[in-house]
């Protein structure tokens, strides 16, 4: 798959013209792929959506077993390009102590029969990458991904490289299995739009996975896949036609506030998280039907997307917590202010 | 989403608000056991449900389970009887405190403990879950009917501090203890009212119900259930009671009791107050016995001792009730031998006579602070003795300037001559350096029937010479037989004697305080002498054989109560009505009224103003809004502060399902893009809504909302 010929992804063609209602259409299509893959989580679906389209990253925070491959392949396997076929829609890497930063970015080969350097491109050249385990291996290697993550390209030998637009990172890590890892700074989490704590399905979805274990699975015709185009075609339009009022501003900056005055917090939330967190709200408004953020989004939001930002002192409540305590004013606030001028 | 995060505390709240959740059950705890708790005990029980109610915050706040808390609760309230029993029963503990060390701790330990583990386990409870904070409520005003239940019960003078204040203010205890029991009701209410819902809105409405009919009903029923019943003896009808030798009054025993009728009609009847005296200084009668004097009985009417028919002889009793002033005796009394005592008399039963504390001098009227329970009321002057016996020997009993008339009035006695040859025996056996002495005679024939003598109201004594037939016959008798017969043997050696009928009380059964409450059977006959000089003095004769049961201690509370009744006005009765430390309470009571007044009156112009403004601006939407949301604040159901719009929207959908619509139209409006036809489309919602709400609320239940003047004030 890895394709040394080609060369950098190249600059997207225009998407097709769309408004809301088809933007919002189209995230329903990759759910409701995602959907019949997936059971039980459609809590996590929607974030992860979220994500995808506020042009975020997420980390799943979770057990083996628990779908996360299965989400991440749904996802990567919703989104089809014509254009470039040369761009996995999905890859999986299982980060590992020995993994080195060339086997996610990609490396500089020698071709004896050109007697010339070309690039084989790595992993991250993919539509959807899940990370599995991001905290096994060396701060190196996490380095690499999350320069990629954020500034959407590669550096190899000077030369950089571009990520395809869409490029989409799914990382997970098992809180409870510590021994032998990398933890994550907050410096790093930070560029992670969502830590998404994920629990065990419920029983019936548990059942029906059961059940349906080993039949074909015939996903039926009425659930096309997206396009690219139209996936980079949306965020921008989100972007552009989701109304944020100032007084949501206000909010967000005034929980970030509260947040970084907390007592039990040793390190407050970036001004970056805020940054993310406006396409995210935008995202989530749309899914609700409306074209304009309101406090039930940033209500709905607040924690997977602090949560993760905060360095508590020792013995705090959990993050969780202060997160909720510490939106709850600023809620208040917003949401008074619509009965006066 | 699905992020593993405890359900959010319902009855979170900050610290303000805690602390006066704090104080409420603190107060509530001490209101609640005063009847039950000594001092320390209530301390350290508001103490324990101020600590429990911070702690059981604190500890849910940091993940505590609310069901393990629960059960910390229960389980140190369950622990509370069995640690203080043993801190009680420890030879331990005993050893290292004081025996009174040991129950303070014990008790504190038992009401901490109970009072604490409850609270906790309740508050962890109502943490997580409303409800339960109205068994917090409840507990409050249960604590409050308590009092007023236990206060009915004559516990009023528990919290001496606050009623002596009160009464030293001129003010009723009971009305001061009642307004702090409804200001504890109002805090709990409100504590309980502040996140609330239907059902809660309706249930404290109820116990508010409740409660003021509690409180009305205990107001009506706040009279002392004392039966005011004249008993037999000196008490009655006016029909000549003052004359205890009348045969036909065979009722309960006692000094008014016929004389020849010792039967005394069997078991006597239960003690009944008669009468209260107000001292007004300490004062400890020499022999441990006040005597409060109603009658004498000095003419011999040739069988037994009765009131003087003339009216010349015992001009130094007083026997009218003062009217229109002071009535003074006419004095025998030297004051140099004895100590003025002034009290205050309330007779809650009739009494021909004024009864006052042995020898007054002078009666005057005092205002009745109690109609109801009080038949009379008047001011007394009071002669006691002090001076030592030694000061009284060597003194005639005779004085040398009373008419011949007079002395034979007062030394008339049978003819019988075994009177004077008893007496003659007797007072051969005085010490020869006071032979003749008329009081050491006098202590001869005292010692005489002390030692002989029999008290026992069974016997009978009958026939022309009852008083013969018990000195000479069995000696068995009671009171008016002992005084008759001392009275006669005293005539007999020529000592000027007399028979005196009233109470007798014994000072070790009344309680603390200067209220003395007079019981019906401590009616009493004493014999009363004469000594040249000194004046009438009281020479009580006290069998020491006895088959009657010892006197029993007063009902203390009742005493008190009675007492703090009296002590109706400003001054204890002693001066001018009105004094200057009194509290304008009326005056602050109805300022309060009218500022509350006020607040209900601008609340409904409030609501009122909000409500015509949105009819009259049908597009200014926030009004709309504002105006639709303040019917269901009226119920109760407005915005939590913790809820978004769309949240509270949806949490009324059962009862207006057009909210959602319009609440999504209101935010488009003041957070997205405004569309043209936005405001109308409120208009046209808030309507449709307010549709839904006069269908779906019970019309009583929006009467009762459209009575909340300041429903409009939790719309948020």
């Amino acid at each position: 798959m890895f394709d040394d010929q080609a060369p950098p992804a190249p600059p997207l063609a225009k998407a097709p013209a769309l408004d809301l209602d088809g933007a919002r259409r189209t995230i329903e299509r990759v759910r409701a792929r995602i959907r019949h893959d997936v059971m039980g989580r459609d809590d996590v679906i929607e974030l992860v959506l979220v994500a995808l389209f506020g042009d975020g990253h997420v980390l799943l925070e979770d057990y083996p077993g628990s779908g996360k491959t299965t989400l991440a392949k749904a996802l990567g396997e919703s989104i089809t390009d014509a254009v470039h076929a040369d761009i996995a829609p999905f890859r999986r890497v299982q980060f590992t102590p020995d993994l080195l930063p060339s086997d996610i970015t990609g490396v500089m080969v020698f071709d004896t029969t050109t007697n010339d350097f070309h690039f084989r491109r790595g992993p991250v050249f993919s539509h959807v990458l899940l990370v599995d385990e991001i905290n096994r291996t060396s701060p190196k290697v996490q380095a690499a991904l999350l320069e990629a993550m954020a500034e959407k390209q590669v550096t190899v030998d000077n030369v950089s490289h571009r990520l395809d637009d869409l490029f989409f990172v799914v990382a997970t890590q098992n809180p409870l299995d510590s021994v032998g890892t990398y933890p994550l700074p907050v410096a790093q989490l930070d560029r992670f739009l969502f830590k998404i704590r994920m629990e065990h399905v419920d029983r019936a979805s548990e059942l029906e996975v059961l059940a349906s274990w080993g039949a074909p699975r015939s996903r039926p015709d009425d659930l096309p896949k997206v396009t690219r185009g139209a996936v980079i075609g949306a965020r921008d339009l989100i972007r552009r036609a989701v109304h944020v009022s100032p007084k949501v501003h206000e909010c967000l900056v005034d929980i970030a506030g509260v947040l970084r005055s907390d007592k039990r917090v040793a390190q407050g939330v970036s001004t970056r998280s805020l940054v993310q967190a406006i396409p995210a709200l935008q995202v989530r408004a749309l899914l609700d039907g409306r074209d304009f953020v309101t406090p039930a989004d940033i209500e709905h939001l607040t924690v997977p997307l602090f949560r993760h930002r905060l360095a508590m002192v020792p013995g705090a409540d959990a993050p969780e917590r202060v997160v909720r305590d510490a939106a709850k004013g600023p809620l208040d606030t917003l949401s008074r202010s619509t009965l006066s001028r | 989403m699905t992020e593993r995060v405890a359900p959010p505390i319902e009855g979170a709240e900050g610290p303000i608000l805690t602390g006066v959740r704090a104080l409420v059950l603190a107060a509530a705890a001490v209101l609640g056991l005063w009847p039950l708790a000594g001092g320390p005990a209530l301390i350290a029980a508001a103490s324990a449900a101020a600590l429990a109610v911070i702690g059981a915050r604190l500890a849910v706040g940091r993940g505590l389970r609310v069901i393990v808390g629960a059960g910390l609760g229960v389980t140190l309230a369950a622990l509370a009887a069995p640690l203080s029993g043993w801190i009680g029963d420890s030879t331990g503990v005993w050893g290292s405190l004081s025996s009174r060390m040991t129950l303070v701790v014990a008790d504190g330990a038992l009401f901490a403990g109970l009072v604490g583990g409850g609270v906790f386990a309740v508050r962890c409870l109502a943490l997580r879950t409303r409800t339960w904070s109205l068994v917090e409520a409840t507990a409050v005003i249960g604590a409050v009917a308590h009092l007023f239940a236990r206060h009915r019960e004559l516990m009023i003078n528990r919290p001496r501090w606050l009623t002596d204040w009160a009464l030293t203010q001129g003010l009723d205890p009971q009305v001061l203890l009642q307004a702090l029991g409804v200001m504890a009701a109002a805090a709990a209410v409100v504590l309980a009212l502040r996140r609330e819902t239907p059902l809660k809105l309706t249930l404290t409405l109820l116990l508010l119900l409740l409660v003021g009919a509690g409180v009305y009903w205990l107001l009506e029923d706040q009279r002392i259930d004392v039966d005011f019943e004249p008993t037999a003896g000196l008490t009655g009808d006016g029909k000549g009671d003052g004359d205890s030798d009348s045969d036909s009054d065979g009722g309960g025993g006692g000094a008014g009791d016929s004389l020849g009728d010792g039967s005394g009609g069997g078991s006597p009847p239960p003690p009944r107050p008669v009468a209260l005296a107000l001292f007004h200084e300490d004062f400890e009668p020499p022999a441990g016995l006040y005597y409060f004097r109603q009658q004498v009985l000095s003419h011999f009417d040739g069988t037994r001792l009765s009131i003087d028919p003339t009216g010349q002889f015992d001009r130094d009793v007083i026997t009218d009730f003062p009217v229109d002033g002071p009535l003074t005796a006419e004095g025998s009394q030297t004051a140099a031998f004895f100590k003025r005592v002034p009290t205050t008399m309330f007779l809650m039963v009739d009494h021909p006579q004024p009864l006052a504390l042995t020898a007054s001098i002078e009666v005057a009227p005092h205002h009745n602070p109690a109609p109801r329970r009080f038949v009379a009321a008047y001011e007394a002057i009071s002669l006691a003795l002090s001076a030592p016996t030694s000061r009284l020997v060597g003194r005639g009993s005779v004085p040398e300037g009373w008419p011949a008339e007079k002395a034979e009035h007062y030394l008339a006695h049978p003819d019988d001559p075994r009177y004077a040859a008893l007496a003659d025996e007797l007072a051969r056996d005085v010490d020869p350096r006071f032979a003749g002495d008329p009081l050491m005679v006098a202590y001869a024939i005292k010692r005489y029937l002390e030692k002989e003598g029999f008290y026992t109201r069974k016997e009978r004594h009958v026939g022309d010479d009852p008083t013969g037939s018990f000195l000479f016959g069995s000696l068995r008798g009671y009171c008016v037989h002992f005084a008759h017969a001392a009275a006669n043997l005293f005539r007999s050696q020529g000592i000027a004697a007399r028979v005196a009928v009233g109470y007798a009380v014994d000072a070790w059964t009344r309680g603390a305080g200067s209220a003395v409450l007079i019981l019906g059977d401590r009616a009493h006959a004493w014999p009363e002498i004469h000594i040249a000089g000194v004046g009438w003095v009281p020479f009580d004769i006290y069998p020491e054989r006895s088959d009657e049961p010892p006197p029993r201690f007063v009902d203390q509370s009742l005493e008190s109560l009675l007492g703090e009744l009296a002590r109706d006005d400003p001054t204890g009765g002693r001066g001018e009505p009105g004094g200057e430390l009194a509290i304008p309470w009326a005056r602050i009571g109805w300022t309060l009224l009218t500022l509350l007044g006020l607040c209900v009156l601008g609340g409904f112009i409030v609501k009122l103003g909000r409500m015509g403004a949105a009819a009259a601006r049908p597009l200014a939407h926030r009004m709309q809004f504002a105006a639709t949301l303040d019917r269901f604040s009226d119920l109760g159901l407005g915005r939590r502060p913790d809820e978004t719009r769309e949240r509270h929207a949806e949490r009324l959908a059962d009862i207006a399902p057009s909210l959602v619509e319009l609440t999504r139209v209101h935010l488009r409006l003041a957070l997205g893009r405004p569309r043209s036809d936005d405001p109308q489309a409120v208009h046209t919602l808030a309507r449709r809504v307010r549709s839904e709400y006069r269908e779906r609320v019970p019309g009583w239940k929006r009467a009762l909302g459209s009575l909340n003047p300041f429903g409009w004030w939790f719309t948020r």
